[in-house]
Formats: structure tokens, C-alpha cells, sequence
């Protein structure tokens, strides 16, 4: 019964805590509703009026911005470069985080925190410097190159800046913190006596983790890959800043209709399509592991 | 001092009934235990009285008068979690000293009651501790403290002593029952330990699916269960199928099935009428012989098991068929499964319901 | 057992290279800040403040700055008492909806700032609004507000309720046992998701980017301008700064949470 709460201590008047708890939370789900979801709905409106060719925005029903999608393969080009990104950086975060993650529950509580925070650490430090930061890493002069050279490994300076390959780079270190928080959450809702109880039962330690241990901890992986996969989808500052010519992905498209076009409804139902993918994703989860599991607390 | 009444109450939980038409009376002084079984409705009824929980049905009186309205921080009851729920980020002192903060107390008045509480549950210098650096038992003597020092009308304790180890336990039984005779306060004490109940309280009300089975002294409950339930709940019981085959005013012989022919006393029934009898394991004894007394039946029997507890050992004896459990003093004890043992019961042990 | 050990090992290993990887390259940003050369090229030729002294004259800087405080601030107090309001309803009080509700105070995680950007934009064009600063200050909120919400219940509800409830059979009501029990309790988590709340407002810029009134720059907007025209070195003292400021604010977040929080997980009993 600890740690169960109950709330509704005698009050003699239930409609009083029930129109209290309305109170609170009405705010905060105002702003939610007015910021983010009808906004959101609005994406979908605009993507279905028309752009007159003065650029002005006419309120009338069309199928065009749609059929433009569809129709150029210059759109799907980008579209399919970007879901080929976010697969890959996905598939990258998650084979690479999930050995640190399971590392982290091995470890003594004392460093075990020190992981944590350090996981966290990321999260604080601004997105456009993390970016940043590796220009003068992959540059022609940079650190990478400048070591190589030294070495004697190369005589020539690899091209490893303002392109897919840096953008690749920069996307992995940005989602990869999440990742691992999200997997490492994951392991930790598994009962340990369970793992136990399968090696007792005859289990090794690699048949324990892929019998027990891995499909108990697939909620955590599970909400890592889509958080990545959405979130490299709409990646906007890394391609922009670790990006060069020819490098284009969706999320600039986006900025760019809407930005250098002034063509809204077209950038609306650009929009639109990152959206489909995360209700589409968020589905997915759901079927896998119901939704109340997504967002867990870390217990250290 | 004031005792409680509770008439009718009810309270029910979703589709679950808590607590069913529940009637009791707590008097004036009185230490009193909610025993039952994991479920059974005594941390509700607790509750309810606590002001934590409304009552769906029924009232709540103190001196005659309702209480159900009065809403918890007003009740001036004393309440004992069974997890000690002290504030985790006030000191021992602070804990204790928190109730007499809402109470106007003057500051120097607050130190001089929570000196004394703290003497009183035998904790004089922990007072600037937090409770993480005090043991359970600690922490539990300062929940205590923290309930007592309000000078509640009622004290109420919710399985206080079920997260301490064994003998800590039995420590603070004993203190629990010298701090009740010093105060000489009226408490309900929630538990589901049977020893716990029977050797503090002064009545025990024994409960069962959120309804009174049974209430009476402990010895009125050990001795005298008035149904199968109350007879089992108190230790280990025997039950044994028999057909009566002569009756009397004051008692009856019966043939129990399969086995041997029993005089039993204080139990009247017809003859030719088949019945079920119980007797406690510890009534029955078992030995090499017995010389042959008035007022016993004594049989011949093989022990198949054994069980070694400690202070007792347990036997299941067979007897021409009928299987016994007795429970006796591990004293001098040479038996062993396959001995040949002689039963002995006393004729009043016998119990039916 | 030793194969077991070194697989740890290696794992160990892997662990920390994935850390370098993480972690490092803002390390780098932070060295070269101080170095003499004016492009951000390797080796380094030496050491100096020249950069840090030029970004503290450069007004446009400056002003960016000035912008980003003041709209981080803004935002995060918003969000900060809309968000524990919320959270306090969400684990105090048991009433029909919550789950969805609190699905809904905390999905809007997952929307990438694209979204939320191109979405609050269109908004304020159906309604006929400019942009501007308070509508800036309002996505913010909006935007922090889901983080604010999880930290803060998360905390609320690992707090026994029979806490409270001893409170109130001492004689607290219930605004009193809020007070003296719950708030202190849960008030490292508020703080420390607040100064989160703070730094990723002041560090946004996907969105923000599209919601920027004309003639006006955050700090990391500014950043971006810098970067279309050179990598020159004032661009990672400025980094530099931005790096060394998220880290101690994490470290005092952290601190006030460690100080201020009373740990009932530990274990207990047993010592005397
Ligand atoms: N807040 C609640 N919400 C729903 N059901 C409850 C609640 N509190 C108690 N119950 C149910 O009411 C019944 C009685 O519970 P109660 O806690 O009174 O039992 P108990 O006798 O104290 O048991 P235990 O010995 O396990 O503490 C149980 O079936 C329990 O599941
Ligand atoms: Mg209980």
C-alpha cells in the first residue's frame, strides 16, 4: 500500500478536490491545446488551401500542394534521403548506445550516477554548439586531419566536413545521449530476480539476456528508436551547419518553402508528413508497449 | 479520556466492500486490536476512524456525537503508520514537535512536551537527527512520540511494528504496552499477527471480509472461538469427522470416522448424528504412555512426520487411519516418525461449530 | 567467469569511447576559444582572452544576449508554475481522464521543433497576430512546459502519501500539510526543472527561427548568423561561454537537488 496515493482523504465535499484538480491542470492544458495541438491542426487546414500566384494565401480547397508532393520526385528524393538518415542514425544510436546502457547497470551506484549525469549532460549544453563543435574537429585543418597527417597516414586531407558523412556524425552525437537514457530505462524496469530465476533455471548469461532480459527491456529501445528517428527526421541545425552543397534534407525543405517561398500551404503539408510519421511511430509504440510506459523515471 | 463508537459503517471501494455494516464500541481506556487477514478491512476501518477515509454508510460517535464531518486535523486523534511516514526533511524534534505548531502551543511549552515524549519512548538524544539516521525501531519510537505528544483523545496504530525485525518487535511490544499504562489513553491497534494481539490488547476484535467474525479478550478468543474461522485463525486445529453415537446432558461419545471411540464433554448432540469436530494441536499431547486418568482419551498411534520449530516440535500422529497434528514442548523430546506414541486428549478440548 | 570479465571490460571500453564521443568535441570548442590563431584550425599557436574581450564589445552579441535572458527567463517562469500546477493535479488528486491528460501534457516531447515551429507560426497567422516577443515567450513556454510537467510529478509521486496524511492527523489542514510537507519536498525538482526550462529556452532555435520578430536575434540565432559569414573565433568564445554556463547551471541544478532532497529510498532499519 507505500507509495500508493489515495488523495481522496475525507473531505466531506468530493466535488471540492475533484474542481481543485481541475483547476490546476486546466493551464497547463490550455497551453497545450492552444500551442501545440491546434496548431498542429492548422498545419493540416493550410496544407489543403491554395497559394495564388501573388504568394497570397486564397482559403479555398485544393488538392494541389498534395499532388505537387506526390508528383515531383525532387520532394521524394529529399523525403526518401531523409527517412535513409533517420533509419540509419536510428539504427546507428541504437547499436552502439545499447552496450554503454547495459554497462551502466552494471556498475556500482556511486558511478552509476556519475553515468547518468553525464548522460544528461548533453541535454543542457546548447544543440547548435554540439553541432558546431565539430567543424573545427572534421574541418580540412582541423583536429582529425591535422592528427592524421602528422601520423603520416595521409598525405592528403580527408573530406570529412560539410557533408552527408558530417552530418551523419553530428546527428549520432546528438540523439545518441537520448538513446541511451531511453534503453538503459528500459533495462532498469527489469526485475533482476527475474534474470536470476532464468539463470537458475539453467539460463547462460547471454541466453538469460536474450530470453529475459531483452524482450523485457524493449519499451525503453523501443521509445529511444522512435524519439531518434522522429527527431532526426526534423533535424533542421545539423544539416545546416555540418552540411554542404547538395546536402538538403527535409526539415530545410521545410524551412526553406515557408522562409524563402513564403509558400505556406505547401510548407504546411511538407509539415504534415514529419507529423504522419510520428502518430504513425507513436501507433507503433503503443501496439508494442502501451503508451503509459513511455515516459518512465529513472531510479537511481 | 473517551472511547469511539462506530454504528452501521460501510465503505466500499469500486466494486470492492471494504468494510460491511460494521458495529463496534471502543471504551474509555481501552487498548483494543483489528485482527483479520490480509484484506479482511482493518487499515479502512482505521482510516475511517482517522478521518482519512468518509464512510460510504453509517456513523463514526464520540460521546454521542457524530463524527464523520469533523475532518482529520481536527479530530485530536494520534495516528501510528505502519511505515512510520515521519517527514523525511525535519529532524526528530521537528517531527515530533509538528502537531503542537497547529495546536498554538507556546515555543517553550513545545520544547518541554517533546522532551518529555522523547523521554517517554526512551529516545532523550536523537532529537536533531534526521530520519535517515535512525534505525527502524527509531523511527518507529518517534512516529510514536509524534503521535503522543499532541495528547490525542485516541490513539491509532496501523501495523506499526510489521517492518521491524523479530526480536525488535517483541521490544517494542513491551514499550507499547508500558507507554498505553502510563498514558492511560484509548488505542485501536491494527495488525495481522495473532501473538500481536493477544498479548497487548485488552479486547480483540476479529475480522473477516470487512466484518466482524468474532470480538471478545484474548483468552475469550483462544479459548472460546465462536466459529471455525476464529478457531483457525489462532493456530494450528485438527478437523476430524465423527458420528455420535451416545448422547448425554453434558457432553456425547462419538465414533470418529475410521478411528477409535472418544467421550467428549460440553458438547451436546444427537445420537446417530454425524458431525465435525476440531481440537487444537497444542491441546493434544503425545508420549510413550500415559497412566489412565478420568476426563482423557488416550489411543495408540504411529508418528509419521516430525517437524522441529524451535520451542515446539510438530507431530502428525496416525491414528487407525485418522491423521493428527499435535504440538508439544521440544523438551526432552525422543520421538521419532515410525515411533509407537500414545495420544492423549482432554474430553473439553474438543470444540464444534 | 573471466570471459565474463572481460567482456565487461570491453564493454567498459565502450562505454567510455561512446562517452568521448558525446562529451568530448565541446571540449575541443572550449580549448580552441582560447587559442591566438583567428581561424579555428589545429595545431594551436598559443594562448589568449582576445576573443572573449571582442565578443564583450560586440553590441549585436550583447543584445542577443540580452534578448535570450530575458525570454528564457520568461518563459521558464511561466512554464515552471503552469507546469507544477499541473503536475500537482496530475499525482495529487485521482480523477476520471488523468491518464490521458498527462499522455497529453508530456507527448508534445516528441514533436520536433520543425513541427512546433511551421505549427505556432500558422497559428498566429489564422488569428491575424505579428510576431513577436511575447509570442515568442508564449512557444517557449509551450515548448518546455511537457519537461517541467514529468520532472515534477515524477517527484510528487514519490512522495508517500501517508506523509502527508500524518501530517494532516497531527492538526495541519491541507493548505498547511502542502506547505510543510509537500512543497519542501518537492521543491528540488521545481528548481532544478526550471533551470532546465531556462537553458533549453535559451537555447532554442529550430523554432524559434521561424517565430524571431524582424531586426531582433537570440543568442543562438545570432550564432547561426555568425556562422553563414565565417567560423571566426569569436563564434566559439562565445561557445565556450555557452558550454561552461549550461554545464554549472546543470551542476547547481544537480547541487540544489542533492541538497534539498531528502532520499526515502534509502534503505533503512538495521543500524543502530
Ligand atoms: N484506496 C483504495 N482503493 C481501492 N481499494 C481499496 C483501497 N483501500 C483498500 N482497498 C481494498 O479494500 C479492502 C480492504 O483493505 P484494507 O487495506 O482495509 O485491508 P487490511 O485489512 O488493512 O489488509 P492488510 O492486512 O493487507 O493491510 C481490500 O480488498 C483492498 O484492496
Ligand atoms: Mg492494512
Amino acid at each position: 500500500m507505500n507509495g500508493v496515493r489515495h488523495g481522496n482523504v475525507a473531505s466531506g465535499i468530493a466535488g471540492d478536490t475533484r474542481a481543485l484538480a481541475w483547476a490546476l491542470v486546466t493551464p497547463a492544458l490550455c497551453c497545450v491545446v492552444a500551442f501545440v495541438l491546434a496548431p498542429i491542426l492548422c498545419i493540416g487546414i493550410y496544407s489543403f488551401w491554395t497559394r495564388l500566384a501573388t504568394g497570397a494565401v486564397q482559403f479555398s480547397f485544393t488538392l494541389d500542394n498534395w499532388r505537387e508532393l506526390f508528383g515531383d520526385s525532387f520532394y521524394m528524393l529529399i523525403l526518401l534521403r531523409t527517412l535513409r538518415l533517420a533509419a540509419v542514425v536510428t539504427l546507428v544510436c541504437a547499436i552502439v548506445g545499447y552496450g554503454p546502457a547495459y554497462y551502466i547497470t552494471l556498475v556500482s551506484p556511486a558511478r552509476r550516477a556519475l553515468l547518468v549525469i553525464l548522460l544528461f549532460l548533453p541535454s543542457w549544453i546548447s544543440y547548435i554548439v554540439r553541432s558546431m563543435s565539430w567543424l573545427p574537429i572534421l574541418g580540412k585543418e582541423g583536429l582529425f586531419n591535422s592528427l592524421l597527417l602528422r601520423t603520416g597516414l595521409i598525405t592528403e586531407p580527408l573530406p570529412l566536413l560539410y557533408n552527408d558523412f558530417s552530418i551523419y556524425v553530428g546527428l549520432v552525437q546528438f540523439l545518441l545521449p537520448l538513446m541511451i537514457i531511453n534503453i538503459y530505462i528500459g533495462l532498469q524496469a527489469v526485475d533482476r530476480k527475474v534474470v536470476d530465476a532464468a539463470r537458475t533455471l539453467g539460463a547462460n548469461p547471454a541466453q538469460a539476456f536474450w530470453s529475459v532480459t531483452f524482450p523485457l527491456a524493449l519499451p525503453g529501445l523501443a521509445a529511444g528508436c522512435l524519439l531518434v528517428f522522429i527527431l532526426a527526421m526534423g533535424a533542421y541545425i545539423t544539416p545546416i551547419i555540418l552540411g554542404g552543397p547538395g546536402t538538403t534534407y527535409y526539415a530545410n525543405l521545410v524551412f526553406e518553402t515557408f522562409v524563402s517561398h513564403q509558400d505556406w500551404p505547401f510548407g504546411a503539408t511538407l509539415s504534415l508528413v514529419i507529423i504522419f510519421f510520428l502518430v504513425a511511430g507513436l501507433a507503433g509504440y503503443a501496439q508494442l508497449a502501451g503508451l503509459s510506459t513511455m515516459f518512465r523515471e529513472i531510479r537511481r | 479520556m473517551t472511547g469511539i463508537e462506530l454504528r452501521h459503517v460501510r465503505k466500499q471501494f469500486g466494486a470492492t466492500v471494504a468494510v460491511e455494516d460494521l458495529n463496534l464500541v471502543v471504551r474509555a481506556g481501552e487498548f483494543l486490536s483489528l485482527l483479520g487477514p490480509s484484506g479482511c478491512g482493518k487499515t479502512t476501518t482505521l482510516r475511517m476512524v482517522a478521518g482519512l477515509e468518509y464512510p460510504d454508510k453509517g456513523d463514526i460517535l464520540i460521546n454521542e456525537q457524530r463524527i464523520n464531518d469533523i475532518p482529520v486535523h481536527r479530530r485530536n486523534f494520534g495516528m501510528v503508520f505502519q511505515d512510520h511516514a515521519l517527514f523525511p526533511h525535519k529532524t526528530a524534534y521537528d517531527n515530533i514537535a509538528f502537531g503542537l505548531k497547529y495546536r498554538q502551543v507556546e515555543r517553550a511549552d513545545i520544547e518541554r512536551r517533546v522532551r518529555r515524549a522523547l523521554d517517554i519512548v526512551r529516545l532523550p538524544n536523537v532529537g536533531d537527527r534526521l530520519p535517515r539516521d535512525l534505525s527502524g525501531g527509531q523511527q518507529q519510537r518517534v512516529a510514536l512520540a509524534r503521535a503522543i505528544v499532541i495528547e490525542p483523545d485516541l490513539l491509532l496504530f496501523d501495523e506499526p511494528l510489521s517492518a521491524l525485525d523479530a526480536n525488535l518487535r517483541e521490544e517494542m511490544r513491551v514499550e507499547l504496552k508500558r507507554i498505553h499504562h502510563t498514558l492511560a489513553i484509548t488505542a485501536i491497534y491494527v495488525t495481522h499477527d495473532q501473538a500481536e494481539a493477544l498479548s497487548m490488547s485488552d479486547r480483540v476484535v476479529l475480522m473477516r471480509d470487512g466484518r466482524i467474525e468474532q470480538q471478545g479478550t484474548p483468552d475469550e478468543l483462544y479459548r472460546k472461538p465462536a466459529s471455525e474461522f476464529s478457531a483457525r485463525f489462532f493456530g494450528q486445529v485438527n478437523d476430524v469427522s465423527a458420528t455420535v453415537i451416545a448422547a448425554a446432558d453434558n457432553g456425547c461419545r462419538v465414533k470418529l470416522d475410521g478411528g477409535p471411540e472418544v467421550d467428549i464433554a460440553g458438547i451436546r448432540a444427537n445420537t446417530g448424528e454425524p458431525i465435525k469436530l476440531f481440537l487444537r494441536a497444542e491441546r493434544a499431547q503425545i508420549g510413550l504412555s500415559f497412566p489412565n486418568e478420568p476426563g482423557f482419551a488416550t489411543f495408540e498411534g504411529t508418528i509419521t512426520t516430525c517437524d522441529y520449530l524451535g520451542v515446539l516440535t510438530r507431530y502428525v500422529v496416525d491414528v487407525a487411519g485418522v491423521s493428527f497434528v499435535v504440538l508439544q514442548s521440544a523438551a526432552g523430546s525422543v520421538l521419532r516418525p515410525r515411533d509407537r506414541v500414545t495420544v492423549r486428549i482432554p474430553s473439553d478440548a474438543w470444540m464444534k461449530f | 567467469m573471466s570471459a565474463r570479465r572481460a567482456l565487461r571490460s570491453l564493454l567498459g571500453a565502450l562505454t567510455l569511447i561512446t562517452y568521448l564521443f558525446m562529451l568530448a568535441p565541446a571540449l575541443v570548442v572550449v580549448v580552441l576559444a582560447f587559442n591566438t590563431s583567428p581561424s579555428s584550425t589545429f595545431p594551436m599557436t598559443g594562448l589568449t582572452f582576445r576573443w572573449f574581450a571582442e565578443l564583450a564589445q560586440d553590441d549585436a552579441v550583447l543584445g542577443a544576449l540580452w534578448n535570450s535572458l530575458v525570454l528564457a527567463l520568461c518563459a521558464s517562469t511561466l512554464s515552471t508554475v503552469v507546469g507544477t500546477a499541473a503536475a500537482l493535479s496530475l499525482s495529487c488528486f485521482r480523477f476520471a481522464g488523468r491518464g490521458p491528460m498527462q499522455l497529453m501534457l508530456t507527448v508534445p516531447i516528441l514533436v520536433p521543433h520543425i513541427v512546433l515551429g511551421v505549427g505556432l507560426l500558422l497559428a498566429f497567422r489564422v488569428f491575424g497576430l505579428a510576431k513577436s516577443f511575447p509570442l515568442l515567450v508564449i512557444g517557449h513556454m509551450a515548448m518546455t512546459l511537457p519537461y517541467v510537467v514529468l520532472t515534477t510529478s515524477h517527484r510528487l509521486r514519490a512522495i508517500p502519501a501517508n506523509i502527508e496524511e500524518a501530517a494532516r492527523t497531527l492538526g495541519a489542514n491541507r493548505i498547511q500539510t502542502f506547505c510543510a510537507i509537500t512543497l519542501p519536498l518537492a521543491l528540488p525538482a521545481v528548481l532544478a526543472s526550471s533551470l532546465f526550462a531556462f537553458m533549453s529556452s535559451f537555447d532554442e532555435v529550430t523554432a524559434t527561427l521561424f517565430w524571431l520578430p524582424a531586426n531582433m536575434q537570440t543568442v543562438p540565432t545570432q550564432i547561426m548568423a555568425m556562422l553563414q559569414f565565417s567560423v571566426d573565433q569569436k563564434i566559439n568564445a562565445l561557445a565556450a561561454l555557452l558550454i561552461v554556463g549550461s554545464v554549472v547551471l546543470a551542476a547547481a541544478a544537480l547541487a540544489l537537488g542533492r541538497a534539498l532532497s531528502v532520499d526515502e529510498q534509502r534503505p533503512r532499519g538495521k543500524r543502530t
